[in-house]
């Protein structure tokens, strides 16, 4: 297991140099120029010229490639044109939010999709079978960004219930230890702070997850058939076992392993697929910053970004290995033979 | 702890937990706290960094800049500097403020102070500013609280071009603090302090206590605390607006004011706007060179009809790049374009399309001016009716700007914010080798903006600009549409002039 982990993570490299190769080719040959962008309307050519000059924008592009792949060695990814900061502390310090974000709308999805699935599949054929999948299939066709909108009209404007952006309001202050809030709050003993912060992460959360649900419910749903099919189930039934009894021990930890799977890519897909959402609620996350970087060609922090999620993607899937081999028996058992 | 019951532990508890609530709204209702949604990008705490004017109003209000133009009154005003006057063409005298004192309790602002920041303008790696001072050659101190700006040519826009862009800071703090000067001592000597900066996020401003305007009036109905929270997407600056998260709603849309109008709890202010928006051709791109077709393509266009039915009424059609809420306005020129099918059919006829044609590549930026492709969707069938073989393109804005910037767009929609002193954005757009944006070229034009910048007389200036103005219209190298308004949304409760540039002025703003 540890042996498959370490070659899994070495894996990553060749994987990262990769994805900085063609997101820096990609970029250059992109229209636009992040020197046109950085300067006001009125300024001039030299202007631009100098501009380009600082970040290096006038050097060929095998050599600014060259001094990004030297200097990312060192966790080094450069300064963002932009924001004039170093690209690996602006990471840092966006991180915890997305990761807040993609958590509480895994939590929410997973909650609610494994007993719709689950409910779904035990009456399968059944008229709410057909409710469940066209909620779920709702919520796969949805686009994240007009039901972020609508939530925002109806639970803001119309009900007031909930804030409609930011993460907290002004005045209130919560020690920084992880940058995710909740935790923080947990750990601060600040529990008070509890609800505001929920308060602020709902609806994103909601928009993110209702798209994952619909993901989550369907293959539950299926995995839940599969193996509701298979002979032991047969005859855990034959035997007299109860209902709840046979779902509990013998269904659910068999349905599992797709389940999981699907959860970790879900993550991984959250993470990096939180950007509309995050500028949607002006959440200040890794995705609004992606966001600003692209759309002024900010070269070295979309590329750090991209390493980052690349990384966390990564990262995400040997965790679901590991996963497996603690949910699954039969990895175990090829593991130890 | 003996004898003390569960049901009494609960109560205190309760009755802690509600003192503490109470104390907390006592000391928010005491406070006046102003949020103000901002629509640009705030990336960088650097003063010199960002370029965009709600960026320059922030710095200014902390850091202080020589001055502002109220458009109300119709006239600059002082913030750090007192007075100011032409001594010849090319030297403006400035004398500071006295009396002023740093947010950290250091001396005021001085010559030096201004000396420094011209040079970190110009020097500092990460400013993006040093085009605005393209015009100056140098300070000179001439005592502490006094200096000239040499211009290189005369510039009697000077003072349009520059006051509330240049932003002073403390040469002192710099050379103490470096870069961290902007992040850990960023005092100056505006009526706000920063309090926090979180890039992307929000910008809190603390009223400074000290300050009092030029003229002696104490802001003491302003905000004391003003929260500039960034919000990009105009539903959710509405959104806030109506749930009261925000006092003041920026740049709300045509389409998305029905949703203000008919409730007591908020308001809707319109102000002329100076963002001129204009359709542009490359003068020495095919068919462009040909001033029948730019002039069909005027004609063709009705500009009345695109504002009251797609921009609600809420924009002023303007015949050149001057217009009412502008500088020099002299009333409408002699000569217009108004829209007129049969004379463009006419003139496309003379150049050779009586059957149609000629073939053109229509741009425009997709959201970055208000229903910027909606318009262009309009123009373009409005150029089809008169027999133009349209192709509209919408790329991306950074693809859209890199083109138009190298001189590559062949006709675009496109706009010019804050242009209240033409001088510098007609010298660019249309002065010969000014930028190969429109590639227009004029010697008459050319001679006539040197002269206006050197004429001192008002009056004759303008009659300068109106010559100029004319001049555009007839060659038409851009054909002028119109300046939007510009709408803000407040609470009840806020009084705020938002002027034609889109700021404002927190000081003067009131807040019960």
């Amino acid at each position: 297991m540890v042996r498959a982990i370490v070659l899994r993570l070495l894996g990553v490299i060749p994987v990262l140099f990769l994805v900085t190769l063609v997101l820096f080719v990609l970029l250059r040959l992109a229209p636009g120029d992040a020197a046109d962008l950085l300067v006001p309307d009125d300024a001039g050519e030299e202007e631009v010229a100098r501009v380009r000059e600082r970040w290096g924008l006038d050097r060929p592009i095998l050599e600014q490639y060259w001094r990004f792949l030297l200097a990312s060695l060192q966790l080094d990814f450069g300064r963002s044109y932009r924001y004039g900061a170093d690209v690996f502390s602006l990471i840092v310090e966006r991180l915890p939010a997305t990761i807040e974000l993609a958590f509480i709308a895994l939590a929410l999805a997973a909650i609610v999709a494994i007993p719709l699935g689950i409910i779904a599949a035990l009456r399968k054929g059944s008229a709410l079978d057909g409710a469940i999948s066209v909620f779920a299939i709702a919520g796969v066709s949805t686009p994240t960004f007009w039901l972020g909108i609508l939530l925002v009209l109806f639970l803001s404007a119309e009900l007031n219930l909930l804030p409609s952006a930011g993460r907290l309001p002004y005045g209130v202050t919560l020690p920084h230890v992880t940058g995710i809030y909740l935790l923080d709050a947990i750990l601060a003993w600040r529990l008070d702070l509890l609800g505001l912060i929920s308060s602020y992460i709902i609806l994103p959360a909601l928009t993110l997850a209702f798209g994952m649900i619909g993901v989550i419910a369907r293959i539950t749903r299926g995995a839940v058939i599969d193996v509701a099919q298979e002979e032991f189930i047969t005859t855990a039934v034959s035997k007299g076992l109860k209902r709840g009894e046979i779902i509990r021990h013998h269904l659910m930890p068999n349905a599992a392993v797709p389940i999981v799977t699907i959860i970790g890519l879900e993550l991984g897909v959250l993470i990096s697929g939180s950007i509309i959402v995050e500028v949607v609620f002006s959440w200040p996350g890794l995705g609004t910053l992606l966001y600003q970087a692209i759309s002024v060609r900010d070269i070295p922090l979309v590329t750090g970004i991209v390493v980052a999620y690349t990384t966390m993607f990564i990262f995400i899937n040997v965790l679901i290995d590991i996963i497996y081999f603690m949910v699954d028996p039969r990895i175990r058992a090829s593991q130890a033979v | 702890m003996v004898g003390v019951r569960p049901v009494q532990l609960l109560t205190s508890a309760l009755l802690s937990l509600a003192a503490l609530l109470a104390s907390t709204a006592l000391s928010a209702a005491q406070e006046r706290i102003m949020t103000i949604t901002a629509t640009e990008p705030m990336t960088t705490d650097h003063p010199y960094g960002e370029s965009s004017a709600p960026v320059y109003s922030m710095w200014c209000h902390i850091y202080g800049c020589l001055g502002r133009f109220d458009h109300t009154a119709g006239k600059p005003v002082g913030i750090l500097a007192e007075k100011w006057e032409m001594i010849d063409p090319v030297t403006w005298r400035f004398t500071l403020r006295k009396g002023l004192k740093r947010h950290d309790g250091g001396p005021g602002p001085t010559s030096a102070d201004v000396v420094h920041t011209l040079q970190r303008i110009r020097t500092d790696k990460e400013s993006v500013h040093s085009s605005f001072v393209a015009m100056v050659d140098s300070i000179v101190p001439i005592d502490d609280l006094t200096f000239d700006i040499k211009t290189k040519q005369p510039a009697v826009n000077l003072v349009s071009a520059l006051f509330d862009r240049f932003i002073v800071t403390s040469a002192e703090l710099f050379a103490k603090h470096g870069r961290e000067a902007d992040k850990k001592f960023a005092f100056g000597w505006g009526p706000y302090r920063l309090e926090e900066y979180a890039s992307d996020r929000r910008a809190v401003l603390r009223k400074n206590p000290d300050w009092r305007e030029v003229d002696g009036y104490d802001p003491k109905e302003a905000p004391d605390v003003v929260i500039l929270q960034q919000m990009r997407e105009p539903e959710q600056r509405v959104t806030a607006l109506l749930n009261g998260e925000v006092q003041v709603a920026r740049l709300i849309p045509p389409q998305l004011i029905r949703r203000l109008e008919g409730r007591k709890d908020v308001k809707v202010q319109k102000t002329g706007g100076i963002e001129v928006m204009f359709l542009a051709f490359n003068n020495k791109m095919e068919p462009w060179t040909d001033v029948r077709l730019r002039k069909a393509v005027a004609h063709s266009i009705n500009r009345q009809l695109i504002v009251d039915r797609l921009l609600g009424g809420h924009a002023l059609v303007q015949d050149g790049i001057i217009g009412p809420n502008q500088f020099c306005y002299t009333g409408k020129p002699d000569r217009v374009l108004e829209f007129n099918p049969a004379r463009a059919k006419e003139l496309l006829a003379d150049a050779g399309f009586k059957d149609g044609g000629p073939e053109i590549d229509f741009y425009t930026a997709v959201g970055r001016y208000i229903s910027d492709r909606q318009v262009a969707e309009v123009v373009a069938q409005m150029l089809r009716q008169t027999g133009f073989k349209v192709r509209l393109h919408t790329p991306e804005y950074a693809n859209f700007w890199s083109e138009v910037r190298r001189g590559r767009s062949p006709f675009y929609y496109m706009g010019r914010g804050s242009v209240f002193d033409a001088s510098d954005p007609a010298g660019q757009l249309y002065g010969t080798g000014g930028s190969p944006r429109v590639q227009y070229s004029n010697p008459k034009f050319d001679a006539l903006l040197k002269q206006q910048y050197g004429e001192a007389d008002p009056q004759k200036r303008c009659q300068l600009w109106r010559e100029l103005n004319q001049l555009l219209i007839d060659d038409v190298p851009t054909h002028f549409m119109w300046t939007h308004s510009v709408i803000t949304g407040l609470r009840a409760n806020v009084e705020l002039a938002v002027e034609r540039s889109g700021e404002f002025w927190l000081p003067r703003s009131k807040m019960k």
